[in-house]
């Protein structure tokens, strides 16, 4: 955090406070004239450049003025307000705009509250040493602005009007609070000669506060008729006995005393200078909550707006890095909370392996891993279904030879496994005979036992064409009566089919020529 | 917005931008380690499941095991699991062509290889393999050959598959003058697979 100075600026010094952890600490003063200056230059030029400084003017120039105004919005306002307060001042450089809320009537005009210092010459070279400084210059405050915050953490001027009066080395403050809002305040000095005698300061809170609210009624600030008006002293420590002596409640005035070492107490300030008067309790106040209101231009803020900048700037970085801290924080908690429940799985898992560790150790010893004996066995299996032999379909074609005495086999191939595709029907061929695919066979067409036999016709006439076709065709009807047996091609020595051409050589040469035959069968793999 | 402001700005912009960076960094690599715990918690709590559902089984996978290993033993003995013993097969082969009184008896057994039979697969530790024997023989008649084949799968120490066979009437078969000696009628090929099993996790591969 920052380090803070406060200076306490009145007609004839400046003082420098330091509020750290609730106490007020008093600093070096200055006095107001060139030596004062040259002090102040080299006290600031050995403060660290993060300093923030406070300047609360303790003067009596000053001045507020309560105007009417449309109530307007925005860049008018500003330009309305500007306006007003150089109609009304012919120095704005310290000067301020309050509002005081809007009026009940029909028009709804706003409240302002015109403020300055009128004697702006009494900062300049104060204000000049500062901006030179280039320290960041918080704001030029009033005690006025600090005493209606003051009033209000007392329990004062909140709903009632109130008038708090309080003695600082600058004098005797007086300022009337509305509705928790400066509306006058005014500085008394004190002659030198009575502020050592503490009976004449008592009676300087009552005779003060007597001729303000005869100004305040005059001036028709506060109304001729209406309530006693609460009057807070704010009396130096260790004098509120003399002071509640010396001021007695009218039908007019309330007083109501309060110490400043009470004060200091109620609104948390737990040590200040055995000397300081109410000052510390603005200053205090005023470190720890300034008003948003001051009286100085932009110009001598400068670079409290730089700071401001760079206070956003980390601020922003810092919050956006503390939401993604918050949700990786929560994330990691998630990340905590699955590794338990794992921490936990693994727990329930290493006791479901043992109790299946224990009940496999029962097992029969194995020469291999469960799994390989699993594989070895039905990969196995899997071979032995492809482990068709030639003895099956030999037995079914010597069957069908029986019956067909002519034949005589010259060739006879056996094939495991061959693929063939479905065909249409066909009538003359028994129908849904087999085709042969192409070499590499596609997925899922079936697969065959095939057996091709060719050889030839004895004791027939090659001219006896229906003899031959028969001999053939007689041993193709056996084959198609056992069981899974598909007829695939048949080559007849007189081929008669009428998808084919139908040629022939009618000759007796003919007659000495052996007729042959082919015929190829199958049984598809995995029928009975 | 003058320079030196704009300077005065830098270094908490960078550190403000820092800090950002940092920020999503760290939102970044935590959301990683929590979809990584949540895949792993997942993978663990699979695993366990797999393994319940396993204990659950044991009493199933115990019959298998049993059931398996019977079918293992018989071929570890019968020689099928494990490496071939190719000297063997020759010592066999001669046998049988004495046996059967075979007139000719020609092979050929071509390098091991992986089988590519319609739903068989090895596996990385289990490999079904096959060698091609190639048998050309002299036959009186059919039988032999029937017999050739049974005595092969008998005596051969692999599992046998036939892939094709071919028998061919010899044209002295077909003209052979009834004055003559008997010879061989027939001429017959086969083409056979000699399957054995290498198990990599195996005592005896």
């Amino acid at each position: 955090m920052a380090e803070r100075r406060l200076i306490y600026l009145t007609s004839w010094r400046a003082t420098v406070y330091t509020v750290r952890r609730g106490a007020v600490m008093q600093g070096p003063t200055f006095p107001n004239e060139e030596e004062g200056y040259e002090q102040f230059t080299s006290y600031l030029a050995e403060l660290p450049r993060s300093t923030l400084v406070y300047v609360l003017a303790d003067v009596v120039e000053e001045d507020f003025h309560l105007e009417m105004v449309p109530k307007v919005y925005g860049s008018d306002r500003k330009q309305m307000v500007s306006r007003r307060l150089a109609q009304r001042y012919r120095d704005t450089s310290l000067s301020l705009a309050l509002s005081l809320g809007t009026e009940r009537g029909q028009r709804r005009d706003e409240r302002l509250l015109l403020s300055s210092f009128t004697n702006t010459q009494l900062f300049q070279p104060w204000l000049n040493v500062l901006r030179f400084s280039e320290l960041a210059v918080v704001g030029v405050y009033s005690v006025a602005l600090i005493a209606s915050q003051l009033a209000r953490r007392l329990g004062f001027g909140a709903k009632a009007p109130c008038l708090a009066v309080s003695l600082q080395p600058a004098g005797l403050r007086q300022t009337l609070i509305e509705h928790g809002r400066v509306r006058f305040s005014r500085l008394g000095p004190l002659e030198p000669g009575d502020l050592k005698q503490p009976a004449r300061v008592a009676a300087a809170f009552a005779g003060e506060t007597t001729r303000i609210h005869q100004y305040l009624t005059a001036v028709r600030i506060l109304p001729r008729e209406g309530p006693p008006l609460d009057v807070l002293l704010l009396a130096p420590t260790g004098r509120r006995q003399l002071v509640e002596a010396a001021a007695s409640s009218t039908a007019q005035v309330r007083y109501h005393v309060v110490d400043v070492a009470e004060a200091a107490h109620r609104i948390g300030l737990r040590d200040m200078p055995t000397d300081a008067g109410a000052e510390a309790l603005y200053l205090y106040l005023l470190a720890n909550r300034a008003p948003r209101q001051q009286y100085a231009g932009e110009q001598i803020r400068q670079q409290y707006r730089t700071h401001e900048g760079r206070v956003a700037l980390l601020t922003g970085g810092g919050l956006l890095f503390l939401v993604c801290a918050l949700f990786s924080g929560y994330q990691w908690f998630t990340v905590m909370e699955n590794r338990a429940r794992m921490a936990e799985e693994l727990q329930r898992s290493r006791a479901v392996s043992e109790d299946y560790a224990r009940v496999t150790r029962n097992f029969p010893a194995i020469p291999t891993t469960a799994e390989n004996l699993r594989v070895a066995v039905e990969q196995f299996e899997a071979v032995e279904k492809q482990g068709r032999a030639p003895e099956a379909m030999l037995v079914e074609l010597a069957r069908a030879l029986d019956v067909s005495p002519n034949l005589a086999l010259e060739n006879l191939r056996w094939e495991l496994g061959a693929q063939w595709r479905e065909q249409r029907p066909d009538t003359r061929k028994g129908g849904g005979a087999p085709q042969r695919p192409d070499a590499k066979g596609t997925p899922g067409t079936p697969r065959y036992d095939i057996v091709e036999v060719s050889g030839r016709i004895r004791d027939i006439p090659a001219s006896d064409y229906r003899a031959l076709t028969k001999a053939v065709d007689d041993l193709v009807s056996q084959l198609r009566r056992q069981a899974g047996i598909v007829i695939l091609a048949t080559r007849l020595p007189f081929d008669v089919d009428s998808d084919t051409t139908l040629s022939g050589d009618i000759s007796e040469v003919r007659d000495r020529d052996v007729p042959s035959f082919q015929v190829t069968f199958g049984k598809r793999v995995g029928a009975s | 917005m003058n320079n030196a402001t704009l300077r005065a700005l830098l270094a908490p912009a960078l550190g403000a931008l820092l800090l950002v960076v940092l920020g999503i960094g760290l939102l970044v690599y935590t959301d990683g380690m929590r979809k990584d715990s949540i895949a792993s918690l997942e993978r663990t709590r699979s695993e366990r499941l797999a393994m319940q559902t396993r204990l659950l089984r044991v009493t199933d996978e115990e019959q298998l095991v049993r059931k398996r290993l019977v079918g293992y033993q018989e071929l570890l003995q019968r020689g099928v699991i494990g490496e071939e013993r190719r000297l063997d097969w020759v010592d066999e082969l001669k046998r049988v062509r004495d046996d059967l009184r075979l007139y000719d008896l020609k092979y050929s057994v071509e390098a091991r290889r992986p089988v590519d039979y319609p739903g068989v697969r090895s596996t990385a530790d289990v490999e079904i393999l096959a060698s091609r024997m190639r048998l050309e023989a002299q036959l009186l008649h059919e039988g032999d050959l029937l017999a050739l084949l049974r005595e092969i799968r008998d005596r051969l120490s692999p599992y046998v598959v036939v892939r094709t066979c071919r028998m061919d009437r010899t044209t002295a078969g077909a003209n052979a003058d009834p004055r003559t000696p008997i010879g061989p009628q027939l001429k017959a090929e086969c083409q056979l697979d000699l399957i054995t099993i290498r198990d990599r996790g195996g005592a005896r591969s």
